[in-house]
């Protein structure tokens, strides 16, 4: 990279958060980097989470967090017409298993209704079997709301973050910030991949964002770390739950399954103290509390169906009161705006994205609206969740929609090629964009199809090609290494 | 509009059930029948399986998966056999109507007369085992590491731990080994191999590969790419032994842990699985619970003997054929049981009005003991392992006058 | 008399064990062992013999290797020296399924042939 121009922002981590203010930002006129140390946008915590837009009910009152879920699920509903991604609309029901917890029920609903959601009905035992006839049998009550969805996020990511850049952002993946140095009004940012020059710093780094604001001096914000796993289970069982369900939450669990954007089950969250901020580990133990808290909200549901394991880390910080989000312009460096978030990230994104770019207005940034912002931007067709006569219509326009690479979940190599010339480069990078590899078989008979696209693709040797960025290389080399070496007509 | 073809026989899978299927159809006289074939070339597993081991009870010759495949191709190919390539089944339905996709003949159905399952199965991955730790590059299911080195002409890794000591892992410990990798161990949680005695010593014995029963992997460790494994020793239970892990440095999981049937098809055209072997309750002309599917070989219920797979393959496409002839469909009213002495059985039901051959595997490994079906007819043994498929043919008289059930038993002797 | 190995048949699935042991130059076998069996193990005490298998490089195609075999049961001592000669030589189509690929491999006197077609 070198050197480049000075810009005007430079937002740190792409992440969702990230990626939605990218997005914002680049309405305006004006110089835009978008910075992320992962190969893709949405790589790091971002998808290692429950990816739902929920009712701002489990945000205290008064809070900034739940001020900022304000509307998000038909602000979502509307960037995902303007992004063409998917939102899954689903409703939202807490069940009470005990006549205790059914204060909690009503907690909720206040808390939510504080925050101007609407629509909410307190319902017993017989209308709950109705919308879930698979919850235990223990439900007393339950906190039912409609108009709820779920999205899967690096999707989102990479549709947010292509249509900033359609618009003129500048995106550097694989670029991480090892220092920052304040020089003549503006800052400089020591990166993997050179020296990058901002006026405005937004630190959107996530659980990193506490590294990136030591190195802007601003050394006593800390992060609280947990680790939280969660599971997928196979689309065999998707009929067990048509809404996001909801149990008990606590510092050790938040107790939540749910549909996914593409006909999984998710569930979670089992919570315990990482042992470092790299730690990813899920541990057998982490399994089966995950499991426990799944089947004490569907009893029928078992361990055999599982598909996945995977852990997030989820930050809390200490400048807010009340785990609180803490979105605030720096005490000690100028033009720069920390964006300290949680849970639910997702869902107040959009409001974030507002909020810092209000913050940035205020500290100086300019404010010209950009006339050419193009504000749609196109997928490409997914075939598996077309009807027979779109499928039809896809594989006469495209005949390579009538080749299957990916048997579990449908996925053709018209899809797998667009999301490489689009900007996939790793197996991970084409995984979350088209699915391939995340069903039944996870990747075991489509990564070749998937790694062999992406030689072709790019040009480059089979040992280029990684899992997921640097370092994490799909194959080591060649047999016969020998006869390749001599070239050919030997 | 979408084209609907109309044809005798669909067979979905050219790997050698589906081929061995397709040629017996078109000597017993089915003209009209097209095979379905996802990969660019017929064989199916076998063109992966490149070791030798397969034949000897066909062909009466110790040849190599790609031989074995290659021969079933020759012999479709003399017959014309329609081999549709690249071509993927979307769905089934229960008037087997299958809505069929490639890149040459777009998307269109075809409406058959009769369809026999060939889809063979998948590896049991990662995710579904739970393995706790990371989630670095560098694991991968057994099989899926075999097509890499062995039809891709790419290494896995170089430092190599294996998980689960069937034929497969076996197989791929000594393939590696002569690729230049170093295997340092194959895990085993059962306390004995489970695959096959001549692979231990020709995989592993010969290579002075450490085989550890009774071990599991605890944890997978590596942030971008495996750097190694945390393995220990189990109980009877399968519980970890607390004490007794140690960590093995190396750059690359491979995964033997169990094969599915691909039945996702099955299930959506209505057809009925039996949860001991995976695969379609079937009578004993191999047809499911939907009239006019068949179903043979490894998406039946995995098999270790491909002879065998082929055999089942004929079979089915006798019954295909008996229906596309419009021969009188006899019912299958006599349902078959294995007790907990047996893992799995095929055919699930039968007529009872011929011979049989019954197709199953003892639940835990046995000596000297006697195959009871029902109180009619026994067949000694000297020994039995669930891994080895046992094949009895028992004659069709005595089941005269059965109604009901028979229960299939195992009685040690010793 | 040379040492006594322990050994286990692999002709079949049985796997029956038996100690062999030369003497006087003939070769003894202590065990419940069959025909074929003891066959096997008497080569196997003598001189110890697998069927290689393996793929060779293929060029001018789009398929990157071809598998290959020995004709017949080739010296276990060898196997890695073979290995690596045919790790050194690429074959391009058309071959034919039989074809001998390396004659004569590593000098035993057992051809490495071609295990499957490579038409194009």
């Amino acid at each position: 990279m070198g050197e480049t121009g000075a810009y005007d922002v430079v937002v740190i981590g792409a992440g969702i958060v990230g990626a939605m203010i990218a997005r914002e930002l680049s309405k305006i006129e004006g110089r835009f980097a978008l910075l992320e140390k992962k190969a893709f946008p949405c790589f790091g915590m971002s998808k290692a989470g429950l990816s739902q837009i929920h009712l701002p009910d489990f945000c205290p009152p008064g809070s900034l967090k739940g001020r900022l879920c304000k509307d998000a699920p038909s602000r979502f509903r509307m960037l995902a017409g303007e992004l063409d991604v998917a939102y899954r609309e689903v409703g939202e029901l807490w069940v009470a298993l005990e006549p205790e917890q059914v204060a909690n029920l009503e907690a909720a609903k206040t808390r939510g209704e504080c925050h101007g959601a609407k629509g909410y009905e307190m319902i017993g035992p017989e209308r709950i079997r109705e919308i879930e006839p698979h919850v235990t049998p223990k439900a007393v009550a339950g906190l039912y709301a409609r108009g709820l969805g779920v999205v899967y996020v690096p999707e989102w990511g990479f549709a947010l973050v292509e249509n900033a850049v359609q618009n003129g952002l500048h995106l550097h993946l694989q670029t991480s910030v090892s220092g920052i140095e304040r020089e003549n009004g503006s800052y400089r940012l020591f990166t993997s991949r050179g020296t990058i020059t901002g006026k405005f710093l937004v630190n959107a780094a996530g659980i990193h964002s506490d590294e990136i604001a030591r190195m802007i001096g601003d050394r006593d914000i800390r992060l609280d770390l947990r680790k939280g796993t969660m599971l997928i289970f196979d689309k065999a069982v998707s009929h067990l739950v048509h809404n996001m369900i909801y149990g008990t939450f606590s510092e050790r669990h938040s107790q939540d399954i749910a549909p996914t954007a593409h006909g999984n089950l998710i569930l979670g969250v089992h919570y315990v103290r990482p042992e470092h901020k790299e730690d990813r580990k899920v541990t057998r133990q982490d399994i089966l509390e995950t499991v426990k808290l799944g089947k004490e909200l569907i009893p029928v549901l078992s361990e055999k169906e599982v598909i996945n394991s995977f852990s997030g880390i989820l930050p809390s910080n200490n400048r807010a009161p009340n785990g609180d989000f803490y979105i605030a312009p720096s005490e000690q460096a100028p033009g720069v705006i920390h964006v300290l978030v949680g849970a639910p990230g997702l869902t107040a994104a959009p409001g974030i994205a507002d909020l810092v770019v209000r913050l940035l207005r205020d500290q100086g940034m300019m404010k010209e609206e950009k006339k050419s912002f193009q504000k749609t931007r196109a997928g490409w067709p997914r075939f598996e969740s077309a009807t027979l006569p779109e499928k039809l219509r896809i594989v006469g326009q495209n005949p390579k929609y009538g080749h299957v690479l990916c048997r579990c979940e449908q996925v053709t190599e018209a899809e797998i090629l667009e999301a490489i010339r689009r900007g996939a480069d790793t197996m991970d990078g084409v995984k979350h964009l088209t699915r391939a590899g995340m069903g039944r078989c996870q990747g075991s008979f489509c990564s070749i199809p998937v790694l062999n696209a992406l030689v072709k693709e790019l040009g480059v040797a089979p040992t280029w090609v990684t899992k997921n960025g640097a370092g994490s290389h799909q194959i080591v080399g060649y047999t016969k290494e020998a006869a390749m070496a001599r070239g050919p007509g030997e | 509009m979408m084209r609907t073809s109309h044809i005798d026989l669909a067979v979905i899978g050219a790997g050698p059930a589906g081929l061995a299927a397709a040629v017996e159809a078109k000597h017993l006289g089915v003209k009209d029948l097209v095979v379905f074939e996802r990969d660019e070339r017929p064989g199916g597993i076998l063109r992966q399986c490149i070791h030798a081991g397969f034949g000897l009870e066909k062909f009466n010759e110790e040849l190599t998966g790609p031989e074995y495949a290659n021969r079933y191709i020759k012999m479709a190919e003399s017959w014309g056999i329609d081999i549709s390539l690249d071509t993927t089944v979307l769905d089934i339905d229960k008037n087997r109507t299958l809505t069929v996709v490639s890149e040459q003949g777009g998307l269109r159905q075809v409406a058959c007369k009769s369809v026999i399952l060939a889809m063979g199965c998948r590896e049991r991955p990662r995710g579904a085992l739970g393995i706790p730790g990371t989630r670095p590059a560098g694991v991968f299911t057994a099989g899926h590491a075999q097509r890499l080195i062995n039809v891709e002409g790419y290494m896995p890794g170089r430092t190599v731990v294996i998980l689960g000591s069937g034929d497969i892992g076996l197989i791929m410990a000594r393939r590696l080994t002569l690729e230049g990798a170093q295997v340092k161990a194959v895990a085993e949680i059962l306390p004995y191999a489970s695959g096959l005695i001549r692979n231990v010593v020709q995989c592993l014995n010969d290579f002075a590969i450490p085989l550890l029963l009774r071990h599991t992997v605890a944890e997978i460790h590596g942030d971008r790419r495996v750097e190694g494994v945390t393995l220990v020793q189990v109980d009877d239970r399968w519980n970890p032994v607390e004490g007794t892990e140690q960590f093995i440095e190396c750059d690359t999981l491979l995964l033997s842990v169990g094969l599915i049937p691909e039945n996702e098809l099955s299930k959506a055209a209505g057809v009925m699985i039996d949860p001991k072997t995976g695969g379609a309750y079937v009578s004993d002309y191999f047809e499911s619970g939907v009239e006019g599917l068949f179903s043979c070989g490894n998406v039946l219920h995995v098999n270790d003997v491909v002879d065998n797979v082929s055999l089942e393959g004929e079979s089915a496409a006798y019954g295909a054929f008996r229906r596309i002839k419009g021969l009188p469909a006899e019912s299958s009213v006599i349902s078959i049981e294995g007790d907990e002495t047996i893992g799995q059985i095929v055919p699930q039901r039968i007529t009872g009005l011929r011979d049989v051959t019954f197709h199953l595997r003892v639940k835990r490994p046995m000596k000297k003991f006697i195959l009871q079906v029902g109180d009619r007819f026994e067949k000694k043994y000297p020994y039995a392992r669930p891994s080895e498929m046992i094949w009895v043919k028992v004659p069709g008289d005595i089941f005269r006058d059965v109604r009901g059930s028979i229960i299939v038993h195992c009685e040690e002797t010793s | 008399m040379k040492e006594a190995k322990d050994l286990i048949c692999i002709t079949c699935p049985k796997g029956c064990e038996a100690k062999v042991w030369s003497e006087q130059g003939e070769i003894k076998v202590k065990g419940k062992i069959c025909k074929k069996g003891k066959a096997y193990l008497e080569q196997e005490f003598r001189e110890p013999r697998r069927i290689l298998t393996t793929t060779v490089v293929v060029k001018e195609s789009s398929t990157a290797r071809l598998p290959v075999r020995t004709a017949r049961a080739f010296p276990k001592k060898d196997l890695f020296k073979a290995m690596e000669q045919i790790a050194r030589v690429s074959v391009k189509p058309p071959v034919r399924i039989g074809e001998v690929v390396l004659a004569d491999l590593a000098g035993s006197g057992v051809d490495l042939i071609a295990a499957d077609d490579l038409l194009q």
